[in-house]
């Protein structure tokens, strides 16, 4: 009974919506801008006020047009013939299919198989994220809509927010001949796994940048080709992929830089350029070790654009920026440290010793990864 | 539907009270002590909202997937049970088939008890992680739908996964 009750309430409401999208498209009929206050005027002016029907923003979807229930209504009984299967519309501007294509697309999900047969597909995912990251690549091999499921933010954006994001640690390695490769270790599993090989021009280089982006890219930037000299390209490795891809060059050559990343942008700073200047004008006038330009880049644009803020003036050693601060050494020999506070935004330079009275504090624990610069967290997720 | 006095009589009851789950698949009827049946949300939103009867009918869930359900609950009701007791507990009723764990699964959503949910949705997930890739197909009744060379080129697209560290 309650239910019955329910039902009719509904018809009422969806009543109620009908009345309103006429109205609605009366506005519209003669040429008045559909804004909020002139809509209200119609609406008083309106019979269906006048008799006291309750008007209201439309709370389900107002497409479909019910005009044709409100001129003959007289009981919500009467109604219930129309609202269903409301075919007639008298209304020449309402497309009566209004609905149609979504229909089709519920149509088709339906057709679609189920991720996990027996299960909905929202506790299929739910049971999905919770394999481990070192499974995902057979994940992939499964069917296709495991593959297009895995491919997509949405598996990895659950994981983080689930607390499932597994962090892998990619390691750089140069052999003997100065060939560089890059690996995955999984901490859980201790285990490595080659990644593919980086692209040709990276294969030898020295003094570029890596840095991560957007949580699963791994950019390598710059360096210094041993027969080309230094390069402005960018490349990066996508965990999801598992492929490298290209993106826009920087604007100027450099090798041997500092970088960072803050709040997901890129930043390069000084550098030394050499190498076969013939297309850089910049560097010829600069002549070869001296600065370059700082410049920033930012995923979402794609594209690179210079800085001059203080925080990259002069700024060319091993760098790293943690809890909104950018941390660089300010000698060769590590013996300083630069902190370069974004809150402030001023550019000043807090410098530090890195003798005596520092050695046992938390500090100097950045000195390895700031000489190195060779590990970097990288996650499969968002 | 259960009227308003007749609550407010259970309510003031000294004894402990008890709920009746009736699988309205095999009929089958389990009695069980309040506390342990409100771990299931569905069932505490009933009660709460008073539309819970003397016999709460619980649609789309056998008589047997409900007795685990109701073990899942006794257990985790009881406030001296340690953690390693739970967990021991926990994985004796997951060490179940295939079918019986999608029913679980099902029946942990239905009911709205989170912490089933999650163990039964990880035992799902560790028997796939255990598993080759065609395993997981046959015996989840996922359809290939990949062509001889799309799985292959799948598998390219990973290769470098494949090969050892040296």
């Amino acid at each position: 009974m309650k239910l019955t009750m329910n039902y009719l309430n509904n018809l009422q409401r969806k009543l109620e919506v009908g009345e309103e999208s006429s109205s609605n498209l009366q506005l519209q009929k003669i040429g008045i801008p559909n804004c909020v206050c002139e809509m209200d005027q119609t609406l008083q002016q309106s019979p269906n006020a006048q008799r006291g029907f309750r008007v209201q923003a439309p709370l389900v979807d107002s497409v479909s047009c019910y005009c044709k229930a409100d001129s003959g209504l007289k009981t919500v009984a009467e109604a219930s013939k129309f609202v269903p299967g409301s075919k007639l519309c008298i209304q020449p501007d309402i497309n009566p299919r209004a609905h149609k294509t979504k229909n089709s697309r519920r149509e088709r999900s339906r057709f679609q198989p189920p991720l996990l047969p027996g299960l909905p597909d929202d506790l299929a995912i739910a049971c999905l994220i919770r394999v481990p990251r070192a499974e995902h690549t057979k994940l992939r091999l499964v069917c296709k809509r495991w593959y297009r499921l895995l491919a997509g933010n949405f598996f990895y954006s659950l994981r983080r927010s689930f607390g499932m994001a597994e962090e892998w640690v990619y390691v750089i390695k140069r052999d003997r001949d100065g060939r560089i490769s890059w690996h995955a270790f999984d901490p859980m599993n201790q285990l490595w796994q080659p990644l593919p090989p980086v692209p040709i021009e990276y294969s030898g280089a020295l003094g570029f940048g890596c840095a991560v982006l957007s949580g699963c890219h791994l950019y390598l930037f710059g360096g210094k080709d041993p027969l080309k000299g230094s390069m402005r390209r960018v490349v990066f490795y996508s965990a999801r992929t598992n492929k490298w891809h290209r993106v826009p060059d920087m604007l100027r050559k450099r090798h041997l830089f500092g970088s960072c990343v803050i709040n997901n942008s890129l930043y390069v700073a000084g550098g030394e350029c050499e190498g076969i200047q013939r297309n850089s004008p910049f560097c010829r006038r600069l002549g070869a070790h001296r600065e370059v330009l700082s410049e920033s880049y930012i995923p979402e644009n794609n594209t690179w654009v210079p800085i001059s803020n203080g925080m990259v003036a002069g700024w060319q050693n091993p760098s790293i920026s943690m809890n909104g601060k950018l941390y660089a050494l300010d000698c060769r020999d590590g013996c300083k440290l630069r902190v370069y506070d974004e809150a402030t935004n001023s550019g000043k330079a807090v410098l530090f010793s890195l003798c005596g009275e520092w050695i046992n504090s938390d500090l100097p624990d950045l000195i390895p990864t700031l000489q190195y610069g060779l590990l970097e967290g990288i996650e499969n997720g968002e | 539907m259960a009227s308003a006095p007749e609550n407010e009589k259970n309510a003031s009851a000294p004894e402990k009270k008890t709920l009746t789950l009736k699988s309205m698949i095999n009929n089958e009827e389990f009695v069980v002590d309040e506390h342990v049946a409100l771990q299931s949300v569905t069932i505490k939103n009933m009660v709460d909202s008073d539309c819970a009867g003397d016999v709460i009918p619980v649609p789309t869930i056998s008589g047997e997937i409900l007795a685990l359900v109701i073990e899942y609950c006794k257990n985790h009701a009881n406030p001296s049970a340690s953690e390693d007791d739970l967990k021991k507990a926990d994985a004796g009723i997951v060490a179940k088939d295939i079918y019986t764990l999608i029913d679980l699964v099902l029946a942990a959503n239905f009911l709205d008890i989170k912490g089933l949910l999650e163990v039964t949705s990880q035992k799902i997930a560790d028997s796939i992680k255990d598993l080759p890739h065609q395993d997981v197909r046959e015996i989840f009744g996922v359809e290939n739908d990949y062509t001889p060379e799309e799985e292959a080129a799948v598998r390219a697209e990973h290769d470098w996964a494949f090969e050892g560290f040296p």
